[in-house]
């Protein structure tokens, strides 16, 4: 053997030792509680071949409580660069079989170097989350770690898209490196994050609560927020991944590709059988969302939380582009603290990474009620007129049936500067519900009525006429043109076609100030 | 300034750590969590119910419409989320409800599901 095929030998063994991982035994527990192993599921995500590791031999540099001269494979983190359908990527994976996936310095610097490589490439990143926590004998060292990371997530942040994918726990400061990217990913019975535990919150406020029920997939996709794409099994997490990948842009100089082939709305969505010209009848605003898009797809974010509004990507013609809708079907498709929440930070997304944005209105206005005063739906709704006032990608408003009061305003009206605004004959575009109004308005006819109750709905009948309808609006030019249903699309590609080159520009500052 | 009586103690970690501090009243007005019964089912908006589909004792499938409830200019159905028996109905036609009032008591016919 010559001494050069011999050094390559064992390069061969010292590689095969280290992806090895904690050994057979801790990949055996992965496999037992529902997980796949960190090599495992890159080579699941990326295209096949593609992976290339870097950083395989470092070692921990953690001294004393016994962790002198003990290796741990990698530090328990596996980083590196492939493809995903051919797109580059930068990606790390926790190693929940290297001393749990824990977190010291060696680890948070390799998860740091491959950060920067995205930045500096400027292709998206993608974080596996599964790690007990800090590594408690590097102490503050793991902290360092942390605030690493999560300051680059920050510098990141509007410049490459940053995915977070959680399977297995994210605890303590681990979870807010997720929190700081663009998209969280669960998956079912194997995603759990939370700031404290079960034990903690036990013995310091005698409450019992299991890990699911206070940080589950579950919690975090329909009660927190906190998570963006829910799944079933690793697998299925994994193809949305994908899917969302093919949407979005590699990085903020870039828009989205054009696709020349693409396919019309399939026929069975058909736009003028869908909405309900009765405005109190409830309908599934993504058959909207579905029978404008090419191909009738649209990839829903955040769909199991503040569902009452419907936010995601879908293409026209071939554009790709970021919806907003109110839906009917849940909660009357009110504005409220989570759904403004929601919404806005998908059109700050949209805006960072020049997609466009159509929205399709119909909502009746803010929710009322005292807890939602009292949660602050002031200052929750104030983000979504920023982020729209804010956002100068191309902006597209189709108005359907209901356009109240501050939520006519709030959804991308041309006050807000909406390129285009257009509304069926249906749409009711006022300042209040026709009933509402009526008896503000004529209070005095009312009462003064020989029949008060009939005065009311001749009143309302009356209001109904001559202000709920688009009509009031387009004699203002507040709305660009009253087109029909069938038109819809033949409308938003056209719109979307003649703003690709669109530029405008706000006054210089450092940085706005929104009401985060 | 605040007078040191105002000062309650609470405990920040498990590492039995505490403090001296003020409470907000937000803190102060906490509720105890408890596992939410989701046999029960309660308006998840102010609104008013519309009209009553089933009758106590009735046996309804999956999807089956058990109430209209009227919120925001909106008539929303309120649809079984499983299979079971109106065991109890706490409301009536016209009554005006708030977020979280309690609408009737859905007795499960399998187990009871985990999450809807």
């Amino acid at each position: 053997m010559t001494s050069f095929s011999k050094k390559i030998s064992e390069l061969s063994e010292r590689k095969s030792k280290a992806k090895e991982g904690g050994g057979p035994s801790a990949i055996a527990k992965q496999i037992a509680m529902g997980k796949l192993p960190a090599r495992e599921r890159i080579s699941q995500l990326l295209d096949e071949d593609s992976f290339f590791e870097y950083d395989l031999f470092i070692e921990h540099d953690a001294r004393g409580f016994g962790l002198d001269g003990k290796a741990l494979a990698g530090d328990g983190v596996v980083i590196g660069t492939g493809t995903i359908h051919g797109k580059p990527v930068a990606i790390y994976a926790q190693d929940f079989t290297v001393a749990g996936g824990s977190l010291g310095s060696m680890h948070a610097k390799k998860i740091t170097k491959i950060m920067d490589y995205a930045m500096k490439m400027r292709i998206p990143l993608i974080g596996i989350n599964d790690s007990g926590g800090a590594r408690i004998q590097e102490g503050v060292n793991a902290l360092a770690g942390y605030g690493e990371i999560f300051f680059r997530n920050t510098q990141a942040s509007g410049v490459i898209p940053q995915l977070s994918v959680i399977l297995g726990p994210c605890a303590g400061g681990a979870v807010y490196s997720p929190a700081l990217t663009d998209f969280v990913f669960v998956v079912d019975k194997i995603s759990k994050m939370f700031i404290t535990g079960p034990e903690v919150i036990k013995s310091v406020l005698g409450e019992e609560i299991d890990m699911e029920s206070l940080g589950g997939a579950r919690v975090h996709s329909e009660i927190t927020g906190n998570a963006h794409f829910f799944a079933h099994s690793e697998t299925e997490c994994f193809e949305q991944i994908k899917t969302l990948l093919d949407y979005i842009p590699a990085n903020n100089s870039y828009k989205c590709a054009r696709l020349e082939d693409f396919h019309e709305p399939k026929k069975s969505y058909k736009i003028e059988d869908i909405v309900p010209a009765d405005p109190t009848k409830p309908y599934d605003v993504r058959d909207v969302i579905k029978a404008l898009t090419d191909n009738s797809e649209f990839f829903e974010v955040q769909e199991l939380w503040a569902a009452n509004i419907v936010v995601g990507f879908g293409r026209i013609a071939g554009i790709t582009v970021g919806f907003i809708a109110n839906q009917p079907l849940v909660l009357a498709g009110v504005l409220d603290c989570d759904s403004s929440d929601k919404s806005a930070r998908f059109i700050r997304f949209c805006d960072a990474f020049n997609i466009p944005i159509v929205t399709i209105e119909d909502m009746p206005g803010y929710l009322p009620g005292i807890d939602q005063e009292h949660s602050g739906v002031i200052r929750h709704g104030a983000k979504l007129l920023y982020a729209y006032s804010e956002a100068t990608v191309p902006k597209v408003t189709v108005i359907l049936r209901k356009a109240y009061g501050g939520g006519y305003i709030a959804m991308n009206s041309r006050h807000l500067r909406a390129d285009f605004v257009f509304a069926w004959p249906i749409a009711e575009i006022a300042v209040m519900g026709p009933d509402g109004a009526a008896n503000i308005i004529f209070k005095k006819e009312i009462m003064e009525a020989e029949n008060p109750e009939e005065m009311r709905r001749i009143k309302v009948e009356e209001y109904k006429q001559k202000f709920a309808n688009p009509y009031v609006a387009a004699a203002k030019g507040y709305i660009d043109a009253v087109i029909s249903p069938e038109e819809t699309r033949k409308y938003l590609i056209h719109a979307l076609e003649i703003s690709q080159d669109k530029e405008v520009k706000g006054p210089e500052k450092k940085h706005g100030i929104p009401p985060f | 300034m605040n007078d040191i009586n105002d000062f309650e103690s609470i405990q920040i970690e498990e590492s039995g750590m505490v403090y001296k501090t003020l409470l907000t009243k937000k803190a102060k007005n906490r509720k105890v969590w408890k596992k939410p019964d989701i046999q029960e089912i309660c308006s998840i908006i102010p609104g008013t119910v519309a009209k009553l589909n089933v009758r106590e004792g009735d046996e309804v499938k999956k999807g089956e419409e058990m109430l209209e409830y009227e919120a925001m200019k909106m008539l929303n159905i309120i649809k079984a989320p499983f299979d079971g028996i109106v065991e109890k109905i706490y409301v009536k036609e016209g009554d005006k409800l708030a977020k979280g009032d309690r609408m009737l008591y859905l007795k499960s016919t399998s187990s009871v599901p985990d999450q809807v």
